[in-house]
């Protein structure tokens, strides 16, 4: 058993605390990613668990063992680095078998699983090299191979993509999401980018500013945000985001007005108690949703500041009447342009909630995604 | 039209004169260098070279004896074999010392955190010192009465030698003092140390390789190239001792510090023998000259060069 349990992990700098009490239970076999802006924790919390940090206080078990005070050689664990931290006066051969030969390891077993590695990784004919005669995706690869042939129980990627250009990540991507597949080991993949994190993980931690703002399934954080943060964190373009005031409170209807609408807007939620009225709450959007409306039917309006032509989509960057920024994404052959007057619609079945604390106001989604999510959590759960 | 016409030939001229430009200008900025290094440096080379294949009085005529100079020095004069033995002894001993403790110095002052800039600072400034007032230190701290380090010694209840009147000891001296400005060594290596990425070190310890296995296969192997420019620059400083046994010992007690530079030294100011002189400066340098294409030649075995790629390392670039 390789499942992770992290309790109120802490741990500072001087007098920066940048992890805040971290709670996490990783399954095992899971892939599970750390995202987050820059200095929101995450390589500190990866790092924490390599042994590479001294913790403040706070424990790590994995599995059945407790590891908080084991030597990073003791937790039986294997990481790769952002900048691959290969040995370059050592060919790739040697940089596989290093660890290994010092641990005493017997000659036939290391060459095993250098060669094992090596065929699964494609990288046979690369042994003799020197890591300087290697191609960044070769590098990533012998970085990855060097954690494979210690078969750990479980394995910590440090933004391993991030030196790579767009293409080749795209392709390393798909082959870490083959070789967690084919390894099952728990793996933790710390990223800033929120697309590797959306398609290669099982479930995902946003950090924010040192504590873990939602532990998640990719779809549960886009449909589901549990926070200001997240939502705009996660998808892109970002979600939009509107003020308004509660006016009317009908069981689970609310009634929103003021701020930066311009016609009232009805939503259902799950937990209208929640929110009493006149108290203001945020009103997210994702771009995608905005729907361009006439006059009558909007409820906000705005003048076109840009227009993004990607070819099948457009995005279009709208200065609101009461000075607030809104993105809407349109097909790409929509004729809107530059200080053109524009009306939007939010569709009231598509909208976040969130009350003045920044906390999402849980709402019912649409049966195929509510499925989706389900979906995706049995699969990970199986 | 016109205009265009009369303007077309001065462009023309203009182009020359900057392309001459161009070409010379380069050479204009290092002149001062060129000049210098041929007047000063291989002016001098040259000079001493032919000054070599003549006896070469300071004062008087000025013979070709060719290579006699050189057959003398090596067949007839014993001091040429004893200055040279005592040169190498003292190479011996100062080089891998200057080394391996410019190495740990480096590497205390790279992992301390509590005020390394002093101490930088402190390890580095005796190297700045001139050898006059370097000697003059030491001389009082050898000294046999009032010297700091018998005294230390009598602390200890140690009757302390007489440091630079025992023909076995005043080597020793002249390499302890010697040594005492190895900060220049200390800084190169100390900044080949920060320039090792501490990822390599950690990838390291997470795949449980000890603390010794790392500064064996990762730390010496990734200072190669500072460890061989400070290997080679010894071996120079060393055969070029000259100062501190001048100034300290005088060569004596009877020769013991007599170095190989000061046999040159006497040949050409005490006994006026120029020709002979530059001929012991040649043998020096070739010896160097050997020594440093041995030692170059014996790393490539050791040294490894981060943009260097070898032609059985594989087939190039991927």
């Amino acid at each position: 058993m390789a499942a992770i349990r992290i309790e109120n992990l802490r741990k500072g700098f001087g007098s920066l605390e940048v992890l805040k009490g971290i709670n996490l239970d990783i399954a095992d076999g899971e892939f599970v990613c750390f995202l987050g802006p820059s200095g929101c924790g995450k390589s500190t919390l990866l790092r924490s668990i390599a042994g590479l940090e001294e913790l403040d206080s706070g424990s790590i078990h994995l599995g059945d063992r407790d590891i908080t005070d084991l030597r990073s050689a003791k937790r039986d664990i294997a990481m790769v680095f952002q900048n691959y931290a290969l040995y370059p006066h050592m060919n790739v051969r040697k940089n596989l078998s290093f660890g290994l030969a010092l641990n005493g390891m017997k000659r036939d077993e290391i060459d095993r699983r250098v060669d094992n590695a090596a065929d699964i990784l494609r990288i046979s004919e690369l042994l003799h090299r020197k890591p300087r005669q290697l191609s960044g995706g070769q590098r990533q690869r012998v970085a990855i191979g060097r954690a494979i042939v210690r078969e750990p129980k479980l394995f910590l990627l440090d933004e391993p993509l991030s030196n790579l250009d767009a293409g080749l990540r795209v392709t390393m991507r798909v082959e870490l999401a083959a070789l967690h597949e084919r390894l099952g080991v728990t793996m933790i993949y710390v990223t800033h980018d929120q697309v590797e994190a959306m398609t290669l993980s099982d479930r995902v931690v946003v950090l924010d500013k040192g504590k873990v703002s939602q532990f998640g399934t990719p779809l549960e954080l886009f449909y589901q945000p549990a926070n200001l943060f997240v939502a705009g964190f996660i998808g892109s373009p970002r979600m939009n985001f509107v003020t308004a005031n509660v006016v009317r409170q009908d069981r689970s209807e609310l009634t929103l007005s003021g701020g930066g609408l311009v016609r009232d807007l009805t939503v259902e939620t799950l937990s209208s108690a929640v929110v009493a009225k006149d108290k203001p709450v945020t009103v997210g959007i994702r771009p995608d949703k905005l729907e361009l409306v006439s006059p009558e039917e909007a409820h906000l309006v705005g003048d076109v500041r840009l227009v993004e032509r990607l070819g099948t989509e457009s995005h279009v960057h709208i200065a609101l009447e009461n000075g607030s920024d809104m993105t809407a994404v349109v097909r790409g052959t929509h004729p809107v342009s530059n200080r053109e007057r524009i009306h939007l619609r939010i569709p009231p079945e598509h909208c976040h909630l969130f009350d003045a604390e920044g906390r999402a106001i849980a709402r019912a989604l649409e049966p195929e995604t509510q499925m989706l999510i389900n979906q995706e959590k049995s699969k990970r759960v199986a | 039209m016109d205009m265009t016409y009369a303007g077309a030939e001065p462009k023309v001229a203009k182009r020359k004169r900057s392309a001459i430009a161009r070409y010379a200008a380069p050479y204009l900025f290092i002149s001062p260098w060129i000049l210098g290094f041929l007047f000063f440096t291989l002016g001098p080379l040259v000079f001493s070279l032919t000054m070599s294949f003549y006896d070469w009085p300071v004062v008087g005529e000025r013979t070709f004896v060719g290579l006699d100079n050189y057959r003398t020095m090596m067949m007839d004069d014993p001091q040429f074999w004893e200055s040279l033995w005592i040169t190498v002894k003292f190479a011996a001993i100062y080089v891998p010392f200057n080394i391996i403790m410019s190495f740990f110095l480096a590497l205390m002052l790279h992992n301390i955190t509590f005020a390394s800039g002093f101490f930088r600072t402190a390890f580095y400034l005796p190297s700045v010192i001139s050898g006059v007032a370097l000697v003059t230190i030491w001389s009082w701290i050898y000294s046999k009465e009032y010297g700091l380090l018998n005294f230390m010694l009598s602390l200890a209840g140690i009757d302390g030698p007489n440091w630079l009147g025992d023909p076995n000891l005043a080597i020793v001296a002249i390499i302890i003092a010697s040594l005492w400005g190895l900060g220049g060594t200390m800084l190169i290596l100390l900044t080949g140390l920060k320039a090792i990425p501490k990822e390599l070190y950690e990838a390291a310890t997470v795949s449980g390789v000890p603390g010794w296995a790392q500064m064996l296969f990762i730390t010496l192997p990734m200072l190669g190239p500072m460890l061989l420019f400070t290997f080679i620059t010894s071996i120079i400083s060393a055969f070029q001792q000259l100062t501190i046994a001048l100034l300290l010992t005088k060569g004596g007690p009877l020769g013991s510090t007599y170095f190989f530079a000061m046999y040159i030294y006497d040949n050409a100011f005490k006994y006026f023998d120029m020709g002979y002189a530059a001929a012991g400066s040649w043998v020096m340098f070739i010896i160097v000259l050997m020594l440093s294409l041995g030692v170059m030649r014996w790393s490539a075995a050791w040294v490894y060069y981060e943009g260097e790629v070898r032609q059985n390392d594989g087939d190039g670039h991927a």
